[in-house]
């Protein structure tokens, strides 16, 4: 039996449980994005339908969790899981090194995007917003670190991958 | 990669498009994810108060003694001064009817838990909370902490509400210093959130500097002490009038030299709120 949809479900309600209750980076409030994180590895190691369906589902949960319009993220999400699909080979195929490169950039994107559809006055001006998005690259790649190893995981233990052809 | 996604997968992808097309038309779906995600929110603020305190407690024993007995002192100093306010009421409501003057608005305090801080991207400074319209919160009523005023709601589901925070960069509330400097009848200005955070202690100062919220538009010519309270004017009707906000630090004329602008650190501390208390308007009764 598949069990692609609960391993996505598990992974979405993790990432988003750690990225509301966890603190942010140190010397920034922004939070660890590691619901972008899971998207990632969706995007670049899953189906494609199965990779727009988690960025429209983690876009919602971010969206939902405050201080966001209706769809912003979860637009964000589905523009870049199209996006990343040209782009797997240059990510190493989806490997630990290309989901974490891939996530610490998308992480600044998201945030910057978030920035510009919602209005967001910059928080304590420009100099602190933009100390503020520097962290943000670190916490993409803590992100992306945490949503591979365990998406991956999840994914060999369940059978969800192939163990010889996709390094479980 | 992986193996091929059967049919369902589409039907699900078809679904959430939709749904990413309606977010786009209608805000209101929002609400409806709020209400989704709130009973994981409150599971979570409910293991982290009912089984993360009596676990730290264990490791704690002597603070809790020692803080037990701090709270009982509390208490019984705090029901001496509601027997003394009582009687002031009172006499308060008496001359209120000797000069005709018109009932102040009464409130209800609803004291509501924290479940999240800062939403999932920390841009904002806002807390959630695990009560909404079913508990009689409207958008706009004052949110407290024992210190002082917190912030206001922004907006309410049937079980939650988003609180903007003081020190978030779009807040504007009407505030006055308390008492006024000598001369004047009333100080007032507008108070603005910064968007900074105040450092707690032990954090990296370096990094995670202190960021007072700015007092806008006072009086050039007053001169203002430092350590000045600052409350609510009641301008606007969106607070009462008294509510505590904070403590005057500074003040400078501004640029343009037309008005004077204070900074003032907030009397709650807004990193580390675990429960509120809102505010909640009482429906005047009918004659």
């Amino acid at each position: 039996m598949k069990l692609d949809l609960p391993v996505m479900l598990v992974m979405l309600a993790l990432a988003a449980a750690a990225q509301n209750l966890l603190p942010g980076m140190p010397g920034s409030p922004l939070k660890i994005p590691f619901l972008t994180g899971v998207v990632v590895y969706y995007a670049l190691n899953r189906p494609l339908v199965m990779a727009l369906v988690a960025a429209v589902w983690a876009g919602w949960l971010t969206d939902s969790a405050g201080g966001l319009p209706c769809s912003c993220t979860a637009t964000f999400l589905l523009l870049l899981a199209l996006a990343l699909r040209p782009l797997r080979r240059l990510l190493l195929d989806g490997s630990f090194a290309g989901v974490v490169a891939a996530a610490t950039v998308v992480a600044l994107l998201q945030a910057l995007w978030q920035l510009v559809w919602a209005r967001l006055a910059l928080p304590g001006g420009v100099w602190r917003a933009a100390g503020d998005l520097a962290l943000l690259l670190p916490a993409g790649a803590i992100a992306g670190a945490a949503a591979y190893f365990l998406s991956h995981t999840l994914d060999c233990f369940s059978g969800n991958v192939k163990a010889q052809t996709e390094g479980c | 990669m992986g193996l091929k996604p059967s049919k369902y997968w589409h039907g699900l992808l078809a679904l959430s498009l939709a749904l990413v097309i309606a977010g786009w038309f209608s805000a209101g779906l929002l609400s409806g994810a709020r209400e989704v995600v709130y009973p994981f929110e409150n599971a979570a603020a409910w293991v982290r108060r009912h089984i993360g305190a009596p676990v730290s407690g264990v490791f704690n024993r002597a603070d809790l003694a020692a803080r037990n007995r701090e709270l009982t002192d509390a208490v019984d100093r705090l029901c001496l001064d509601v027997a003394r306010l009582e009687a002031v009421a009172a006499e308060n409501r008496q001359l209120r009817a000797a000069l005709n003057f018109p009932p102040p608005p009464s409130y209800r305090v609803v004291v509501c838990p924290v479940l999240s801080q800062g939403g999932s991207t920390g841009w904002q400074r806002q807390i959630r909370v695990g009560k909404g319209r079913l508990a009689g919160l409207q958008t706009g009523d004052p949110v407290l902490v024992a210190e002082g005023l917190a912030g206001r709601i922004e907006s309410v589901t049937p079980h939650t509400a988003d609180v903007l925070l003081l020190s978030d960069p779009n807040s504007r509330i009407a505030c006055e210093l308390d008492p006024p400097p000598a001369g004047t009848a009333a100080v007032r200005g507008v108070l603005c959130g910064s968007g900074g955070h105040t450092a707690g202690e032990g954090e990296l100062r370096l990094l995670y500097v202190i960021d007072p919220l700015r007092l806008r538009f006072l009086k050039r010519d007053v001169e203002v002490a430092p350590r000045t309270r600052v409350v609510t004017s009641g301008l606007g009707g969106v607070f009462p009038r008294g509510l505590q906000v904070g403590y005057l630090l500074e003040s400078t004329v501004d640029p343009a030299g037309l008005y004077r602008e204070a900074l003032v650190m907030p009397a709650a501390d807004l990193d580390n709120l675990r429960s509120v208390f809102v505010l909640a308007k009482v429906p005047e009764a009918r004659p």
